[in-house]
């Protein structure tokens, strides 16, 4: 138990860090695109995460991520191009499209031990098993 | 523009799905276990974008000893330790003789200017080593080895072209690296095989840093024994393939400086597979534990001794004789320009460091180190012929017995034997130099 409470918070001061780094880093001037520099660090870090995840939370992730990366795509695109309605209408049928194709493929997703491969799936079907598409 | 905020998200999120994920780990079995495997990892993974950041570095470092420290002590108050005499005095005892190592190390103004002149060649090393890469300014692609050695030693000049050199041999490994098949021959063949003398030691303990980064990465303190067995016995094969004989020594002392610095908790499960694995290889191993103690921002604090953290670590007398020897190469070599400094932490800590003659093995090293990799320069001599200017008979005679005579043994009689029969890169651990020379001279 101690060395778990240790490990937490370890892993909580490292992150917390992290942020100051990471902010420390934006307002310095410095040469090169420091946006894009800190975008790289945020996503290695979060690559390392997920990778720790199980298949359950891995597509939690994924759907989470889907939704959240659409909602900024609206609030940033509501902010640069104002009111157009048209645009609105349009992000609002891509989020809802993409973050319904994500939570899809998490509930059929199959077990994490299972081979998720296409050509599994494809025999899965022709054997009467259940498959991607209902027949 | 998008890409900042996103990326911030999708971290934030992650965050939050790894605590579910930690949550449901401790609902199963053995969860505590994996749950500690995926903290451990995501921990690295934040640390290493602390690597090019001393700053950061320091702070975490620091900053997560603290927070352990803590834990521990409410953990104790929990089990009413504090209610025993024994524990009261033992943890009483380290807080008072901290305060005491502070205060001798910060007054009177002799040992305050030591203190402080070490700390400045110690940060601006750190700061060599960070910066060896941008110094360099390699074009990408292929790394022209003979070129960018005559680079590393124009930039460098006559003394951070060590920790240049250093990371032109990490970075020369890391470009050459092959995910499908195991590299070979980098240092021993083709253009590589013509490089001047003076480069191949520190070369070769790049190599050794990028080789132990990879083996190490994909490693916990939880990961099965076979794994780690495996990890260990390749670090040693892609050593022997790509070193040239009788330079392996500091690409293997590579190992423990990355285990130390960068995953200090694998310390223990490393020592232990390398016992079996291959003792040559586990003394090396504790030598860079040694020399990556002393770079530990911990110690860096006035007061706090790498010496006395490698003797209350140190889980054997092998770990012990050569985490002393690492820790006083590193200490020799960041303050070879001002002997002062070294007779001062004699002063403090010679008694203890006099007690056997691993301290000593640690300085000739360096000696000898610099009389290879610094031709050029005097340092190494004017060193080796430093006489303390001082009234205390003892301190006089504890310089002359660990570091003026065996200095003056490597110089004249070790360096050049030890060269010429291309065994160099034994100084990279401890051992008893005289029966190493003799059983060299017996060979032959």
């Amino acid at each position: 138990m101690r060395e778990l409470t240790k490990s937490m918070m370890s892993y909580t001061w490292a992150m917390s860090m992290f942020g100051v780094q990471q902010m420390v880093n934006l307002l310095t001037p410095g040469n090169g695109d420091l946006w894009g520099k800190a975008a790289d660090a945020f996503d290695n870090v979060t690559d390392a995460t997920t990778k720790t995840f199980g298949g359950a939370m891995t597509e939690t992730f994924k759907a989470g991520e889907s939704l959240q990366q659409g909602v900024i795509d609206i609030i940033f695109g509501g902010l640069t191009e104002g009111l157009n309605p048209n645009r609105w209408i349009r992000l609002g049928r891509g989020v809802a499209q993409r973050t319904g194709e994500t939570t899809l493929n998490t509930t059929q997703a199959p077990s994490p031990a299972a081979d998720v491969s296409p050509g599994n799936l494809g025999s899965a079907s022709a054997s009467g098993d259940w498959g991607p598409m209902p027949r | 523009m998008l890409k900042l905020p996103k990326s911030m998200a999708s971290l934030c999120w992650a965050s939050f799905v790894f605590g579910m994920q930690q949550f449901a780990d401790l609902l199963s079995a053995e969860g505590a276990t994996k749950a500690k495997a995926a903290a451990y990892t995501a921990r690295n993974a934040i640390q290493e974008q602390f690597s090019a950041d001393p700053v950061f570095f320091a702070l975490d470092q620091i900053g997560d000893e603290a927070q352990r420290q803590t834990v521990d002590l409410l953990c104790d108050s929990f089990r009413l330790k504090p209610l025993n005499p024994r524990w009261v005095g033992r943890t009483w005892g380290r807080f008072v003789a901290g305060v005491v190592d502070s205060a001798s190390a910060l007054t009177p103004a002799e040992n305050l200017e030591a203190t402080w002149q070490g700390l400045r060649n110690t940060l601006a090393v750190i700061r060599f080593v960070n910066q060896a890469s941008t110094t360099l300014n390699l074009p990408p692609g292929e790394v022209r080895l003979l070129g960018a050695v005559d680079r590393a030693y124009a930039l460098g000049g006559d003394y951070a072209a060590l920790w240049l050199v250093e990371g032109l041999g990490e970075e020369y490994a890391d470009r050459n690296w092959a995910v499908a098949a195991p590299v070979r021959g980098l240092l021993n063949r083709g253009t590589a095989a013509q490089l001047p003398e003076k480069c191949l030691l520190m070369l070769h303990a790049g190599m050794g840093i990028s080789f132990a980064r990879r083996m190490l990465r994909p490693l916990t303190p939880y990961t099965c024994d076979s794994e780690v067995a495996g990890a260990l016995r390749r670090f040693i094969g892609l050593v022997h393939d790509n070193a040239r004989p009788g330079y392996d020594g500091p690409a293997l002392e590579s190992l423990g400086l990355v285990t130390r610095s960068w995953y200090p908790q694998m310390t223990p499960l490393i020592d232990r597979h390398l016992w079996m694995i291959s003792r040559e290889a586990l003394e090396y191993f504790w030598h860079g534990v040694g020399r990556a103690t002393y770079f530990n921002p911990r110690y860096l604090i006035p007061g706090a001794s790498a010496f006395k953290a490698i003797v209350r670590e140190a889980p054997h007398q092998l770990a012990r004789l050569n985490g002393t020897a690492g820790a006083a190469w590193a200490f020799t070599l960041v303050n070879i320009r001002q002997p002062e400094i070294l007779l001062n932490l004699l002063k403090k800590e010679g008694t203890t460091l006099g007690a056997d003659d691993a301290f000593a093995c640690g300085v000739t090293s360096t000696v000898m180190m610099s009389l290879d990799t610094l031709p050029a320069n005097d340092y190494a001599l004017e060193f080796c012929r430093f006489q303390p200017k001082s009234a205390d008979a003892d301190l006089v005679a504890r310089w002359d017995r660990m570091v003026h005579t065996p200095c003056r043994h490597a110089m004249e009689h070790y360096f050049p034997l030890l060269k010429n029969r291309g065994r160099l890169g034994e100084i990279f651990r401890y051992q008893n130099l005289e029966r190493l020379a003799a059983s060299l001279e017996g060979q032959h």
